[in-house]
């Protein structure tokens, strides 16, 4: 069951690209005794991404859902390009990223659109992804399988 | 409807009692053009519920569990030490807003 969507639009005017992302509410899994929350993300180029994030419980699930959505996005060459952009809040997407250092503009203040776009963001952004998978194999159950 | 839940516990002399914390699913604000997401912590000897606001649902669910972790970082329980949470080296697993991410512990200051 979705349980909340939101559009980021690519590019401007004429030109402007919708990309929408919904996220389900968090599901048992029961043959893996964990939880999943699934997302989607909707890409212009016609590519989606589906994925979720995965914990012991539907919270740790939620939690790790909508920071990958951060991550994809500041991963993304939309982002990389600043063409990707959020009509409803000037800089920043809405969405946290796994660390503060790899966030910035609205999303590092957590209170509106205030800061400008740090450089080389896309990068730490995709070295979190990576991050947050490998904490599968090690002490944390937080992680990400991403299809 | 609640979407998420996950119980934390005190642990003191006489043993380990729950602190279970819920989520609802976002829903639309009655009078406004936004979104509430209710948020509920049973401690032992009360019970904190409240409505987080936010202009769509992406943010109420965003703000809502910073919501949590900021009430949770404040409690008395944490400030003496004995909240926790299992399956975690540390912290709640709840992300709190970057102005109070100095007080995150364990895991938390790592992965949130």
């Amino acid at each position: 069951m979705i349980i909340a969507e939101r559009t980021l639009f690519v590019g401007h005017g004429a030109n402007r690209r919708a990309l929408p992302i919904s996220i389900e509410a968090p599901v048992e899994t029961v043959q893996e005794a964990e939880w999943s929350c699934w997302f989607t993300i909707q890409w212009p180029d016609g590519d989606t991404t589906r994925a979720r994030g995965a914990n012991v419980d539907a919270v740790g699930a939620l939690v790790g859902a909508l920071q990958a959505i951060g991550a994809y996005l500041y991963a993304s060459a939309y982002h990389r390009e600043r063409t990707l952009v959020n009509p409803d809040c000037g800089e920043g997407y809405g969405f946290s990223s796994p660390r503060a250092d790899v966030r910035s503009s609205s999303d590092t203040t957590g209170n509106g659109c205030r800061q400008r776009t740090n450089e080389g963001r896309g990068a730490f952004a995709a070295e979190a992804i990576h991050r947050s998978m490998e904490t599968t194999n090690d002490h944390c159950r937080t992680h990400l399988v991403c299809f | 409807m609640t979407i998420a839940t996950r119980t934390l516990y005190i642990r003191d002399a006489s043993g380990e009692t729950p602190v279970t914390v819920t989520m609802t699913a976002p829903f639309p604000h009655p009078k406004y053009e936004s979104c509430l997401c209710t948020i509920r912590i049973v401690w032992p000897d009360y019970v904190s519920e409240m409505s987080i606001d936010g202009a769509d649902a992406f943010q109420a669910l965003d703000y809502a569990q910073k919501a949590i972790g900021a009430i949770l970082y404040s409690s008395s329980y944490h400030r003496d030490g004995v909240l926790f949470a299992d399956y975690r080296r540390g912290g709640y697993g709840f992300p709190v807003t970057p102005n109070i991410r100095d007080v995150l512990v364990g895991e938390d200051a790592v992965f949130l």
